[in-house]
């Protein structure tokens, strides 16, 4: 190794070691096709719900119902601004009185979709794939090989509502100690590394990349 | 405490010996004192010995510390670090420069900081240990809620169990009724032929009475499934209900087929919906929300540690700068005591503390101040009475040497004058004016050495209590009438009683007379003399409590003379120094003497007639304290 990629290793290492630290985002393959004036995208995320993931399949199992976000955007590549943006929500559940899994698929525009499975697995299939979801309309789209475009998938499992963790009343006081806690509480903020939005998080780049064939 | 005459000594030297030693880059040991260490202001040759000493001096400099903080002078690396009180007297030992970490300031800074951290410190450590006591409980308690969603989950299987079975054992009963009510009481009997119809009506009255019926079925009947519903009533939504279909109970009509019934029943999902809950609540056990973002509870403890990491460094800083600014607030004043005491140390008696405050340094400083006002007084006062000392001896000398041939010169001239034969009227002219000069000149010798012999013979000061009005008193009566001429006038201004010195009375008269004297004589060719003569008691010096007796009185002789000019009012004092042509300038010298041999002091001021006034400050005689 060369020194200079020596010393970039060794100053990488800190921040690849930090725990909670940047979420590093992974290609991916996937499918784009073009239907109509909409192109579709099909690509996989399994980490997002592993079967070996034992707090998830029994969360699963315990017939919580357990709920896939994913943000899609469509970037043109070289370019950080994003072209679309979409998002998908997934809810996977096990329903003890029909006693099968249920898979509901919620799209931006679109009517939700129930599918019903008897095996986990397959339910489990279904929740993490993105089934030919429209991502961009064709006509917005350059065509040609020059106009390269990726998209970015960010899954999440069981995002926190923050709602749900705000307290309900007294830490607002702005007097005495309840002020000093507060101020306190903003101080902490302040160190705090990483941020928790969800149970699981996994974001995922398309490679390669797609274009339209041109016409 | 070093001599005054080392200090006249300093002075005589030239210009690079004083900067040699200012700068201490030697360590002059005198020859006749090889086994002292260096003494500061004593330059001369560096023997063996005292090279030994010197660095001596240094390594014991070196060990000493150097408690006064460094020096103030270096060059080469040396410095004035420390003085030392040996036998002799006061030493000033030169030595290697102070390191800031030996300094009295760096001592405190430091005692200070560490302080500083050992408190802020011990307090970080409780509050870890106390974030992590509660934060154990926390676990502990999250643990336990963990437990109860686990024990939930169970209880929500068996409820949902326990609903099919009573939803199948309600089946078995729909069936039961539903066989009694085709069949009717007594003997079983065929279904008619309108069965059909029977049936839905039954099945329409058991769903009307059973809300929570969705549908009712019956299959295998000749003409089809018969069957009853309110599925518009009790729809299929999760947010309200969930159909379950209990499995299928046969019914015993005797028919040609066999017939089974199939209920299905909406179960409100009240429940599920709360179990969920419980599922998202038991999810988000392990996070919590801090200042509107959502972090892992060990993310939190991490950065409760880190804020209080950075409050401590925060407060410690504060702590540092507070107390560096207050330490060398402190440790400024010290040293610059320490810069005045070795500028004493030095020599030079001018060095004054500035002021240093209302607090214990700044009346050290202050009565350092004092000290050193006294030894410079004291120093002066000896120096002139040295002074004068010599001059007394010189006028003693002259006046001796002068003095025995005056007699027979005059003898000599007055034979001349008895001898002339007056032959030659001439001659005898001649001779005459010769002796008469001769004559003048062995008077006004003869008035210089009594003059000198005077200020030769002051006789030592007698000193016991006597009232200053007495003195003033007596010179009144003596001299009171001062002059011929009726325009001159000597005023004595009534004296405040009970004011005793220890004096000589007559020594006393004595300066006042002289000072009279010269009052008269400075004015009388001017115009009409007018001379004061007052006494009255000092008051108590500022800062000093002004209902405390007086220490000191003021004798003052004020004329209308002349005056004296400002740059000659020390000079004065000084023996010959007269402005007047018959003066010999020796009355305020010998004033002066015999006031500094009382322990006063004497001044020249100005006066309110016009012209000079002469002050005579004595202490006055505390028979209490004496006792």
């Amino acid at each position: 190794m060369k020194r200079r990629g020596f010393l970039a290793l060794a100053l990488a290492t800190p921040v690849m070691a930090a725990p909670g630290g940047l979420e590093l985002v992974k290609p991916r393959r996937a499918r784009f096709e073009e239907v109509g004036d909409a192109v579709l995208m099909t690509v996989d995320l399994p980490e997002l719900l592993l079967t070996r993931d034992s707090d998830a399949m029994a969360s699963l199992e315990s017939a919580f119902r357990t709920r896939l976000d994913f943000e899609i955007t469509l970037h043109r590549a070289g370019q950080s601004e994003a072209i679309e943006h979409g998002w998908v929500i997934v809810f996977i559940q096990w329903d003890p009185w029909k006693e099968r899994y249920m898979v509901e698929t919620k799209e931006a525009d679109r009517p939700a979709t129930r599918r019903y499975f008897a095996g986990r697995d397959d339910a489990i299939v279904a929740a993490v794939r993105l089934d030919r979801v429209r991502i961009a309309r064709a006509g917005a789209l350059e065509r040609g090989p020059k106009a390269v475009y990726h998209a970015t998938v960010v899954g999440q499992r069981n995002r926190i509502e923050k709602g749900l963790l705000s307290p309900e009343d007294g830490d607002g006081d702005g007097r005495g100690q309840g002020r000093d806690l507060s101020v306190f509480s903003r101080w902490v903020g302040i160190f705090i590394r990483a941020t928790q939005s969800a149970e699981k998080t996994v974001a995922i780049k398309t490679s390669p990349a797609f274009y339209l064939v041109a016409r | 405490m070093t001599d005054p005459r080392d200090h006249d000594k300093r002075d005589k030297r030239d210009g690079r010996d004083k900067r040699d030693e200012r700068d201490g880059s030697e360590s002059p040991v005198p020859e006749d004192r090889p086994g002292e260490a260096p003494q500061a202001g004593k330059p001369g040759p560096v023997t063996r010995g005292a090279r030994r000493s010197a660095v001596a001096g240094a390594r014991e400099s070196v060990i000493a510390g150097g408690w006064l903080g460094g020096g103030t002078r270096s060059t080469m690396g040396l410095r004035v670090s420390r003085i030392r009180l040996t036998r002799t007297g006061l030493r000033i030992v030169v030595g290697p420069r102070v390191p800031w970490w030996g300094r009295l300031e760096s001592r405190v800074i430091t005692a200070l900081v560490a302080l500083g951290i050992l408190c802020v410190g011990a307090s970080a450590y409780l509050v870890t240990l106390t974030v992590q006591y509660f934060d154990s409980i926390v676990r502990d308690a999250a643990t336990k809620s963990d437990k109860a969603v686990a024990a939930a989950r169970p209880l929500y299987d068996g409820f949902v169990r326990a609903s099919k079975q009573a939803y199948r054992a309600r089946v078995v009963a729909t069936a039961r009724e539903l066989e009694l009510g085709l069949r009717g009481p007594g003997p079983r009997a065929e279904p008619t032929a309108g069965v059909a119809t029977q049936v839905q009506a039954h099945l329409a009255s058991i769903l009307e009475h059973e809300a929570d019926l969705v549908e009712l079925r019956v299959d295998g009947l000749p003409g089809g499934p018969v069957s009853v519903d309110r599925r518009q009533a009790v729809p299929e939504d999760p947010a309200q209900w969930v159909w379950f279909t209990a499995a299928p109970e046969p019914l015993d009509l005797r028919a040609g087929a066999p017939l089974q019934l199939t209920a299905t029943y909406a179960q409100s999902t009240d429940m599920d919906r709360r179990y969920q809950a419980l599922g998202t609540l038991g999810r988000e056990l392990d996070y919590v929300a801090v200042n509107g973002t959502v972090v892992d509870r060990g993310e939190l403890e991490g950065a409760v540690f880190r804020a209080i990491g950075a409050a401590s460094a925060l407060v410690l800083l504060v702590a540092f700068i507070a107390g560096f600014v207050l330490a060398r607030a402190t440790t400024r004043k010290l040293t610059v005591l320490s810069e005045v005491i070795l500028r004493v140390a030095g020599g030079d008696l001018r060095a004054r503390v500035p002021d240093l405050g209302q607090d214990e340094l700044g009346q050290l400083g202050a009565a350092f101040n004092g000290m050193l006002d006294e030894l410079d007084s004291a120093q002066r006062k000896l120096s002139y009475l040295q002074k004068i000392g010599a001059w007394q001896e010189m006028a003693r000398r002259i006046a001796h040497e002068i003095k025995n041939p005056l007699t027979p010169i005059q003898l000599a001239v007055q034979q001349l004058r008895e001898k002339d034969p007056k032959t030659n009227p001439a001659f005898t002219r001649m001779l005459q004016t010769s002796v008469e000069i001769v004559e003048d000149e062995i008077e006004s010798l003869r008035r210089m050495v009594t003059s000198f012999s005077r200020f030769a013979k002051v006789p030592e000061v007698q000193v016991v209590p006597v009232e200053i009005a007495r003195v003033v008193e007596e010179f009144d009566r003596a001299y009171g009438h001062l002059t011929e001429r009726e325009t001159d006038v000597l005023e004595v201004s009534p004296v405040p009683a009970g004011l005793t010195i220890m004096g000589d009375r007559q020594l006393l008269k004595q300066c006042l007379v002289n000072l009279v004297e010269n009052a008269v004589l400075s004015q009388r060719e001017r115009g009409p003399v007018h001379v004061r003569v007052s006494v009255r008691p000092v008051p108590p010096e500022r800062g000093v409590d002004p209902g405390l007796p007086a220490t000191a009185c003021e004798l003052r002789v004020d004329d209308n003379g002349p005056g004296i000019a400002l740059d000659r009012r020390e000079r004065v004092f000084e023996p010959y120094e007269s402005t007047r042509k018959e003066g010999t300038g020796l009355g305020l010298a010998i004033v002066k003497k015999v006031i500094l041999d009382h322990g006063g002091e004497v001044r020249v001021d100005d006066s309110e007639l016009g012209g000079a006034a002469i002050v005579i400050r004595l202490p006055l005689h505390a028979p209490d304290a004496e006792a």
